[in-house]
């Protein structure tokens, strides 16, 4: 008899850690309709969303402009509350906004601070307001400041902040109190190249360190270089949840771009099209599927060509959402 | 608790960084040259016509700055996505906006003594005698900057930057003129129209009970109820606007 109690009472320990270790937040069916006045008519943001971002994950937020992300990470941070539908966080974040607030990290897209105050006394705001000590915030200021080469301009007024600059205080601000979830609103937009390689390199670096991460983008390649899971919206619908390369390898447009310099033609099945790219120089551009590329490559240097570029053509948000349609 | 008090030290800094208060000095001394040169054409009363045109412009000038940085105190945070920053983080929103009145009140507060001191000091200089009422007359300013601070906030958050300082401004004006307009004869004899006023009255700032412009010109003191009874209703209608606002804004959908 006793021992049947314990089993069943460690069944029910088990189940309920297995559910908080679970999922971070879920959307339960979630709509949100915006009225202008009363004689506009009612427009659908997000249509009956349901979704769930586990604890641990990365999780890619994919849609085109005006698709709902942003809507939908509103609801997330209780700044507009959803016309149907509930969303559920796990007991680990609070019990309350407010509580949760202390372990959410976020920041808007397109951020906008106060131009008058200092970037290092804005995060100094910031992180009193999440209540951490002095010495700690100025600890990890040093910390991320250094990493996302922000330091020489913590002193200088927000005012004078280039765009990808407010973009890296944004992002030093939603780390400041070290959260356990991280949402962000299009992090890598208004960035040059090396600027989101970083910003890439970080959010990996805080998914190495156990922190959930949940961001929007409207970019493929970026969200599969950072993300295991995707979550693709559509007009306010839920067009697929799920892994990223299950998505993409099932994708029959996984192409590469191949330039070679060549006297001779290579076999007609090994690709599927060819055109001159320099004619004087005998110079090619060759669109091989991706399982022949080796075949192809080696069929290249046999002949004597000299291979001056390749390219992995990756597809874009219209194919993966035609995709899914069909 | 504390965090209105961070969040009133921040606006205060962003405001005060703003060199706002740089050039509210420098509007002081444009004013005691404006009010020389009027008590220049004046005769004998130079140092009251000095003090009139002082501290009612210095009035103007804090009403202008309470309906102008008031506008945009809430609507452009949310306009701007700053009060998403600060309101993904532990705070409640009605302690975000607290804050955000008291920093700004104490900006006014800066503001109106600054000015009235410059102002006092000049009328001293002129030969004036400066009275307790004169102080009681900046105070009251005060008050009233920030009564009208809390009304163009409300307005804010419930329509457009443009709207809310029209709204502002006629409530202002009405604040101002209502008392004298019921002691109009012929309105007085407009049974509907009178309990009509009335009613507005009641809903709508009496300013005139803070008005004690036209007594410190000539007057040296007023009862000291008088000045009681004007305080508490300041108090109690600031507090009734505060509450007001909280609640609007708790309800506010932020997007
Ligand atoms: N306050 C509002 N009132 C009316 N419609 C709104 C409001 N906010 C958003 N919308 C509409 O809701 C839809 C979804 O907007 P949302 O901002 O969530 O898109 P998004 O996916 O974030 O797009 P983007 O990639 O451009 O940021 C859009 O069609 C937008 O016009
Ligand atoms: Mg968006």
């Amino acid at each position: 008899m006793f021992v049947t109690v314990v089993h069943l009472f460690l069944i029910l320990v088990y189940n309920s850690i297995k559910w908080n270790g679970r999922s971070m937040f879920k959307f339960k069916n979630i709509s949100k309709e915006y009225k202008g006045h009363f004689w506009e008519k009612k427009f659908v943001a997000l249509d009956n969303v349901s979704l769930s971002v586990d604890e641990g994950e990365v999780v890619g937020f994919l849609g085109a402009n005006g698709a709902g992300k942003t809507t939908s990470i509103k609801i997330i941070m209780n700044f507009i509350s959803p016309t149907s539908g509930e969303i559920v966080f796990d007991k680990k974040l609070g019990n309350n906004t407010v509580e949760r607030f202390s372990n959410i990290g976020f920041f808007p897209e397109r951020p906008y601070f106060y131009p008058h105050l200092t970037g290092r006394e804005f995060i100094g705001y910031l992180g009193q307001l999440n209540k951490v000590e002095r010495s700690l915030i100025e600890k990890r200021l040093a910390f991320w400041a250094e990493k996302l080469r922000l330091t020489f301009a913590l002193d200088r007024k927000i005012r004078s902040y280039s765009k990808g600059m407010l973009q890296r205080l944004g992002f030093i601000s939603a780390n400041i109190h070290d959260p356990k979830l991280i949402v962000l609103d299009e992090p890598l937009s208004g960035l040059d190249p090396v600027g989101r390689k970083e910003f890439k390199d970080t959010l990996k670096y805080l998914s190495e360190n156990g922190k959930t991460i949940f961001f929007s983008s409207h970019i493929v390649s970026d969200i599969e270089e950072v993300c295991k899971k995707v979550i693709v919206l559509e007009s306010g619908k839920l067009m697929y949840q799920g892994s990223i390369s299950e998505l993409i390898e099932k994708d029959s447009h996984t192409y590469l771009t191949i330039r070679v310099k060549i006297n001779e033609q290579p076999a007609k099945d090994l690709y599927l099209k060819s055109q001159i790219f320099d004619q004087s120089q005998g110079i090619y551009e060759y669109e091989v599927e991706k399982r022949l590329q080796d075949k192809f490559l080696t069929e290249i240097l046999k002949l004597g060509g000299n291979i001056l570029f390749l390219g992995v053509i990756n597809p874009t948000l219209e194919e993966i959402i035609y995709k899914i349609k069909n | 608790m504390k965090n209105i008090f961070i969040v009133s030290k921040y606006t205060f800094v962003e405001v005060y960084k703003s060199k706002i208060l740089l050039n509210i000095i420098l509007l002081g001394f444009a004013l005691i040259l404006i009010s020389y040169i009027a008590s220049e054409f004046s005769h004998g009363a130079q140092a009251r016509i000095a003090l009139d045109f002082g501290i009612g412009s210095m009035y103007l000038v804090v009403i202008g700055m309470s309906i102008f940085i008031g506008v945009s105190l809430l609507s452009n945070e949310v306009e701007n996505r700053t009060a998403y920053m600060i309101l993904s983080r532990p705070i409640k929103r009605w302690h975000f906006l607290t804050g955000k009145f008291l920093g700004m009140s104490s900006i006014l507060f800066i503001n109106v003594f600054l000015l009235g001191i410059i102002i006092l000091a000049f009328f001293y200089f002129l030969g004036g005698s400066i009275s307790a009422l004169m102080w009681w007359a900046l105070f009251f300013s005060l008050l009233e900057s920030q009564i009208i601070l809390l009304v163009v906030i409300f307005f804010s958050l419930i329509t457009n930057v443009t709207m809310a300082v029209i709204y502002t401004i006629c409530i202002f004006i009405l604040g101002h003129v209502l008392g004298a307009t019921l002691m109009i004869n012929y309105i007085r004899d407009q049974y509907i129209l009178v309990k009509l006023l009335t009613l507005t009255k009641w809903i709508i700032p009496d300013f005139d009970k803070l008005n004690l412009k036209d007594y410190i010109i000539y007057n040296h003191s007023m009862p000291f109820g008088y000045l009681m009874g004007s305080l508490c209703y300041a108090i109690l209608y600031i507090g009734f606007m505060l509450i007001l606002n909280i609640i609007v804004f708790e309800r506010k959908e932020l997007d």
